[in-house]
């Protein structure tokens, strides 16, 4: 078992070679993946000077970003764009501990430095707003149902003054699709622009087809030990796992067809009843790859780096593992023997190639500190209730977290249902209650799990019922609800490498399907009162009006009279030419009048 | 019994004249009375309940507006706004009687100059030999200095750069002038000193008024009547100089970005070039505050759709079209989004072109720099030999120096500057003026809007916005009027930003429109049927009186 192997060598690889030197680095980690996919990594990193950011002169700190973060007064900035799910099963821990991950959507925290809460809530609209334009995305929408303010599972990163009054806030938009055009602004952040470097491989059309990626943008201020010379830093990661069969599929035919008989290779293990039967072998649990069939382009030169001084892309698997580079100007290998970087030329492409092997040579597939699985139970339209499975895999440490929920305001818990299945694992419990269209309600629990065990957390919810102009368009799909978020406090206390280290994990969003209303009901319910009404009155003036005579002394003069004529006659030429015999005329008469 | 049809018919008609004989018995008076009243009642319900609570729940709010004062302001009382000149005597060696022969003589010679018609002049004598010491609390345009220089021949008037004063350099002998006249010649040296001084802000004023369209003035210089190639120019330089120019703000920020298509330079000394050559021009501009930010953008080549330049093999240069100029900054993907905060924006963009494209001009002129009307300026950096990894602050002392010049200009300065406090007292009297007139103008489009959409929401907001406006319209106005012009700018200023918040107040627009389909969907079904029984009794009830009453 090496878990957090993949987090910790990075971490080691950036604070010791790169990180240190310049004022911008970069970095990539091909991770390859059972059975047939690649963990991409990228990182990037810039600093400003603390005065520099201040006073606006900005090289390698983006000055859109910047100023919008120097104009809201938010001293820490961490913003995650995600899609798809993370196969915790087969590809084991996250990268980075989860740390650079967020939930489905987007979602945004910032510690925001202000006197007061109304400043403070103020700034984080003014925030939203902007960075909602800078970044494409629907973020103007976070208002205050959509915001909470966590209190033990988001910790400030930076070195903040002491002096500086801080409120955190947390916003999360579950139904935003993550796009190309979220990924072209964060790409005009980097100071090479996605033009060379690794970020030259960065591409919509791939990035936003693996099977789960997520972007995120940390900004901190971050201090050395003696205090003097802070610098701001701005962090950009993008994680994908992509697909290798997905990736290879040209660009042009993306669909996936059966191969033709002739290059078929059939598992010759089996027996066949017959010579046209084949089992065809799996080829893609053993493949070569090159960054042209992931990325769809080679790496174009390097990006602001001296030569042969950083090691801007790194395949992290066992040394033993065949890499072919073309252009590579240096290779550095660790000591752990599961990671080797390469040095990239400065203006030529970069192309690397890892053949077909066998898995062993892969990273060994780590266990992540817990195993989480959210759903809804119930049924029907006014109430549900929520299930939380979460699977302690270590067979003997318990593990310690905090589970945090933000739920919309028209999902409302009751807590008295709240169980556990194995009694006494709350430690602790934060929960604020939501309010009608103003908040939600928040939930905030430390738990302990003990070893190998496995907790199941439930509770029940009512709907609340919307108001016509509240739906969403598409009202009948469902509304979505938040991913709980998971920090783990410790995973376990023996080993030396969680020590210090956070660790997140998110579980997938909800899809909570609420009462929908008919929306043509407001027309509906006026007409069909409106007739009533107008019947009712009709009925009770006329009574109070109109004088009640007998029917042979009703007046027939005027208009009335003459269509009672008219009528009579046709009805009269229509019977006798249809029975040739006729009654006589004065019976008839009674008989109409 | 058989007969035909045609016999029914005729026998139905008889039996229905036969019935007329049978009446139905006639109603008694009091329930004739009763249904009367049964009818007036329910009118009566109709039109003292339910038209009032109709028109009181879907009536729109509309605040009182001062619409006349608005309309005056918009339509020739703007145009009244007066912007005085002070000139300033200072002479202590001559005499108060001798001051005065000067000035009347100064008076003389620019009454005859059509220049001065436009502004008023006024004179202060400061300080003289032996008169009394006049000071006002106005501000001064102008300070002419008197000093004895006995060895000159002819008086000399000289601009100091550096103040707003005009040195007068005179020797005694030519105030003892001949003919009884006096001072002729000092007057007259002064007088077109002061014309060639002022003659950039007359002709700005007059262009203001006159493309104003509330002001009918009959404008000598740009009305129609004048239309000779002369005045054509004129006024097309007026306009080119309106067009570049900033509208004023309190705060400017100025955003400087170098763009190279490359990695190198990687770093510029803009901090220490900025405090030395940038900073002392935006401390002395006092009449708006600025910020600074600066950004450096690698990798940032120029626009794809731009045409490339083409290489020019006699001057052994790389040329940009003219033409092309509009194209040259790639807006997709060159981060230049304007500053967040009030204030408008202005970019200052320094082009590092690629080594094999050195030296960059442009075509025709041979320039390097181009100004961006209302946006910015752009200077290509074309540097001898290998661009450094760090530009130095000499390298960027010529652009910054460029990017001054055009910073003025785009401030609105003239193109000859003469003396540069001058320069700014002659911004802030057309930028306090032109505040006004596009003020008044917006409150004139507000009271047109207002008259001629009867069905638009006027909050008590824009009421009160209108009024604060139009008593910050009247102050700026007495303030200019007294010569205050700091205080008159400040005022315009407020003025303007309370009209447009007052134009652009969002609940004004906000209902406007409610489709008659939907009204009809909504008030049919029930006013329908009610409607036409109430109608229909009434018009009964009428019926039956009339016939009784002509009998």
């Amino acid at each position: 078992m090496l878990p957090t192997l993949f987090c910790f060598l990075v971490l080691s690889l950036l604070t010791s070679s790169c990180y240190a030197l310049s004022d911008y680095s970069e970095q990539l980690v091909l991770q390859p993946l059972v059975p047939a996919s690649v963990l991409a990594s990228f990182n990037f990193r810039s600093n400003a000077s603390q005065s520099s950011y201040n006073q606006q002169h900005f090289q390698y700190f983006p000055r859109s970003l910047g100023q919008i973060l120097q104009h809201a007064h938010a001293k820490e900035l961490h913003l995650r764009f995600s899609s798809g799910r993370w196969d915790a099963e087969s590809w084991g821990n996250r990268p980075w501990n989860g740390t650079k991950e967020g939930g489905t959507g987007v979602e945004i925290w910032t510690w925001i430095d202000a006197s007061s809460e109304e400043e403070a809530l103020m700034q984080w609209n003014t925030l939203n707003n902007a960075l909602a334009g800078l970044f494409c995305a629907s973020m103007n929408f976070i208002d205050s149902t959509r915001t909470s303010r966590p209190l033990s599972t988001f910790e400030p990163l930076g070195n903040h003054n002491s002096g500086s009054n801080l409120h955190l806030f947390h916003g999360a938009l579950t139904r935003e699709v993550v796009c190309t055009e979220n990924l072209t602004p964060f790409l005009k952040l980097l100071p090479c622009k996605g033009k060379v470097g690794i970020a030259s491989l960065l591409d919509g059309h791939k990035l936003f087809d693996a099977t789960w990626q997520t972007m995120s943008i940390d900004v901190q201020p971050v201090c050395p030990a003696d205090q003097s010379g802070c610098v701001m830093e701005i962090e950009q990661t993008i994680d994908m796992v992509l697909d290798i069969d997905r990736s290879k599929r040209p660009r042009g035919d993306p669909i996936p067809r059966p191969l033709p008989d002739d290059r078929l290779i059939c598992d010759q293990n089996r027996q066949y009843p017959d010579e046209n039967s084949c089992y065809p072998l799996d080829l893609s649990a053993a493949q070569d790859l090159t960054l042209k069939d992931l990325f769809g382009r080679s790496i174009q030169g390097s990006c602001l780096s001296p030569a042969d001084s950083t090691y801007p892309v790194c395949v992290a698997a066992s040394n033993s593992l065949e890499v072919y580079t073309t252009n590579a100007l240096a290779e550095y290998k660790a000591t752990s023997g599961y990671l080797r970087c390469l040095a990239l030329p400065e203006k030529d492409e970069f192309e690397l190639l890892i053949p077909k092997q066998d898995h062993a040579r892969f990273l060994p597939v780590s266990t992540p500190p817990i195993y989480v699985e959210r759903s809804i139970t119930g049924r029907g339209q006014e109430r549900g209730g929520i299930r939380v499975l979460l699977r302690n895999p270590s067979p003997t440490h318990n593990v310690s977290f905090v589970y945090f929920e933000a739920l919309p305001w028209f999902m409302k818990p009751y807590m008295h249902t709240l169980k556990t299945s194995i009694p006494n694992t709350i430690d602790e419990m934060y929960y604020r209650p939501g309010l009608d269209r103003k908040r939600g309600s928040q939930l905030e629990l430390a738990i302990t799990v003990p070893a190998n065990q496995i907790l199941e957390l439930s509770y029940d919810f009512e709907k609340a019922i919307l108001r016509y102009t509240e739906y969403p368009p598409d009202a009948n799909r469902g509304r979505d609800v938040a991913p709980a978020v998971i920090r783990i406090v410790n995973a376990t206390t023996n080993t030396s490498e969680h020590v210090g280290v956070a660790a997140y994990l998110r579980t997938t969003p909800l899809m909570l399907p609420l009462p929908t209303p008919d929306f043509s009901m407001p027309y509906n319910v006026i007409i069909l009162t409106s007739t009533v009404i107008a019947l009712a009155f009709g009925t009770i003036y006329n009574m109070l009006i109109r004088q009640f005579v007998g029917a042979d002394e009703a007046t027939s003069e005027g208009l009335k009279g003459k269509i009672i004529v008219a009528l009579v006659s046709v009805r009269n030429k229509i019977r006798d030419s249809l029975s040739p015999v006729a009654t006589t005329g004065p019976e008839r008469e009674k008989k109409n009048i | 019994m058989e007969i035909n049809p045609k016999q029914s018919a005729s026998f139905v008609a008889r039996t229905l004249q036969n019935k007329e004989s049978k009446q139905p018995p006639a109603e008694d008076t009091a329930t004739v009375k009763a249904k009367a009243r049964v009818i007036f009642s329910f009118w009566s319900v109709v039109l003292f309940l339910g038209l009032p609570l109709w028109l009181w729940t879907t009536s729109i709010h509309r605040a009182n507006l001062p619409v006349q004062e608005m309309l005056a302001w918009a339509n020739g009382k703007a145009c009244e706004v007066d912007v005085p000149l002070l000139f300033d005597i200072k002479a202590p060696k001559l005499t108060h009687s001798e001051a005065q022969d000067i000035i009347r003589g100064t008076s003389h010679a620019i009454s005859s100059s059509k220049n001065f018609d436009i502004q008023r002049v006024q004179w202060q004598l400061s300080e003289t030999l032996d008169g009394p010491r006049s000071r006002n609390s106005e501000e001064v345009a102008l300070s002419i200095e008197f000093l004895e220089d006995s060895s000159s021949s002819a008086p000399i008037a000289q601009l100091l750069l550096q103040s707003k004063t005009l040195l007068v350099q005179y020797s005694p002998a030519m105030l003892r002038s001949n003919f009884g006249v006096y001072s002729v010649d000092i007057g007259k040296v002064i007088g077109e000193k002061l014309d060639e001084i002022f003659v950039e802000e007359q002709l700005s004023i007059e262009y203001l008024l006159a493309s104003y369209s509330g002001c009918n003035k009959q404008l000598s210089r740009f009305s129609s009547t004048g239309n000779n190639a002369d005045h054509f120019e004129l006024s097309a330089k007026q306009a080119r100089r309106r067009t570049r120019s900033l509208k004023y703000a309190p705060t400017y920020h100025i955003s400087i970005s170098l763009f190279t298509p490359g990695p190198v330079p990687t770093s510029w000394d803009i901090e220490a070039a900025i405090s030395e050559y940038l900073l002392p021009l935006l401390e002395s501009y006092s009449i708006s505050n600025f910020t600074v930010d600066t950004q450096l953008q690698l990798y940032a080549p120029f626009s794809p759709s731009m045409r490339s330049p083409e290489f020019d093999w006699i001057k052994q240069q790389w040329i940009i079209r003219e033409e092309d100029l509009g194209g040259f900054m790639d807006t997709a993907n060159w981060p230049l989004s304007p500053n967040i905060g009030a204030g408008p924006t202005l970019n200052f963009i320094l082009y590092v072109p690629d080594e094999s494209l050195r030296p960059l001009v442009i075509n025709g002129s041979g320039d390097h720099s181009w100004i961006i009307p209302q946006w910015g300026g752009v200077s290509i950096l074309n540097h001898v030999g290998r661009i450094p990894t760090i530009l130095s602050k000499e390298h960027l002392r010529p652009v910054l120096l460029t990017f001054s010049r055009q910073l003025l200009s785009l401030l609105g300065a003239s193109d000859n500057p003469t003396s540069f406090p001058q320069q700014l007292q002659m911004l802030t009297r057309i930028h306090t003026l032109s505040l006004i007139l596009s003020a008044s103008s917006t409150l004139g489009s507000l009271a047109q809007l207002a008259e001629s959409l009867a069905t638009i929401p006027i909050p008590e907001e824009v009421a009160l916005r209108v009024t604060r406006a139009l008593d910050h319209l009247q102050m700026a106005q007495r303030n200019s009027h007294a010569g205050r012009f700091r205080s008159a700018l400040e005022y315009a200023r407020l003025a303007k930003a309370e009209a447009e918040k007052a134009f652009f107040e969002k609940d004004m627009v906000s209902q406007v429109y409610f489709p008659d389909e939907h009204k009809v969907a909504v008030y049919l079904p029930l006013l329908g049927p009610i409607g036409v029984t109430l109608l229909a009794s009434l018009f009964k009830e009428i019926k039956k009186r009339r016939p009784t009453k002509s009998q």
